[in-house]
């Protein structure tokens, strides 16, 4: 009972109370799949297409499996903070994940019906 | 005087209303289970699923040959109604007691956040030609619609709902 609860606010960039040692123990395994993804979908991605069927499954397992050790960082760091933090901190999170669902559908649905290329087209 | 006002909390309008119980949606699942309460609460998304599978599956071919502001609207519709499901649901999620609210609200965000990893999971596979690998004939896996996310959304609150409610058994 004598350890001092988590702090939101740690995690936030341009807080004050920010903290890079708290960001890179609960956010490392996410930085590193989205150093992977960076590196691999859009510096190198003519690269990554020509390499063999096994180096390219084991690029995305390598990625989303940093996603879900990601998870379980951020599953024990939630359970550290007090229980209004917590409730503030699990609404933002469903809010964001939720959110960032909606519009990838979105986004996808919108392709497929070809309003970005005919928007884009039209302004040429 | 702080009696007067406790008692009136009491045996006020608020604290007789019954609360939700989340077993009165699980279809099959739970021997409470309200159609009248489902349909209160997941109809906007039916309509959603509904919508979704008329202009993606049976009506797909059509619907490609329509003007490009209508498809967009087609395309549209859906997720407006997906805007009233999540009014809906927020709102019976908040007449739960505390107990409830809070089993829902980790099954809802656990089933939200594994459909989103499955789908980019699923999609990142497709581009990485795995499923050309595993099942050569068919080209289209695509399962970026309503529907699909309807129906991974429901088979991970079933697993999430029993994962949580575990630990209060």
């Amino acid at each position: 009972m004598s350890t001092k609860p988590n702090n939101p606010d740690e995690l936030i960039l341009i807080d004050r109370q920010f903290s890079f040692r708290t960001a890179w123990s609960v956010c490392r395994w996410l930085f590193l799949s989205v150093v992977i993804s960076v590196l691999c979908d859009w510096i190198f991605p003519k690269e990554v297409r020509q390499w063999p069927f096994a180096w390219r499954i084991a690029e995305l397992l390598a990625e989303f499996g940093s996603l879900v050790l990601w998870y379980f960082d951020v599953k024990s760091w939630m359970r550290g903070l007090d229980e209004l933090q917590r409730r503030i901190t699990q609404a933002s999170l469903f809010f964001a994940v939720s959110a960032s669902l909606f519009t990838l559908l979105l986004w996808g649905n919108w392709t497929a019906q070809a309003f970005f290329t005919r928007r884009l087209a039209g302004h040429s | 005087m702080l009696d007067k006002v406790t008692s009136m909390l009491y045996t006020g309008f608020i604290m007789n209303n019954k609360p939700n119980i989340p077993d009165e949606i699980f279809l099959g699942g739970s021997k409470v289970y309200s159609w009248r309460t489902d349909l209160k609460v997941n109809g906007w998304l039916m309509a959603a699923v509904l919508m979704s599978g008329a202009s993606d599956f049976f009506f797909a071919h059509q619907v490609r040959q329509l003007d490009v502001a209508l498809r967009t609207l087609i395309a549209l519709a859906p997720f407006f109604v997906l805007l009233l499901w999540m009014r809906n649901l927020a709102q019976w999620i908040r007449g739960m007691d505390e107990l409830h609210r809070r089993i829902t609200l980790a099954a809802v965000l656990f089933a939200v956040s594994a459909t989103f990893f499955f789908v980019l999971l699923w999609h990142r596979l497709d581009v990485a030609g795995f499923f050309e690998v595993i099942c050569p004939g068919r080209k289209n896996w695509d399962i970026g619609t309503i529907g699909h996310v309807f129906l991974l959304m429901t088979l991970f609150y079933i697993l999430g709902h029993n994962l949580f409610n575990r630990r209060y058994k």
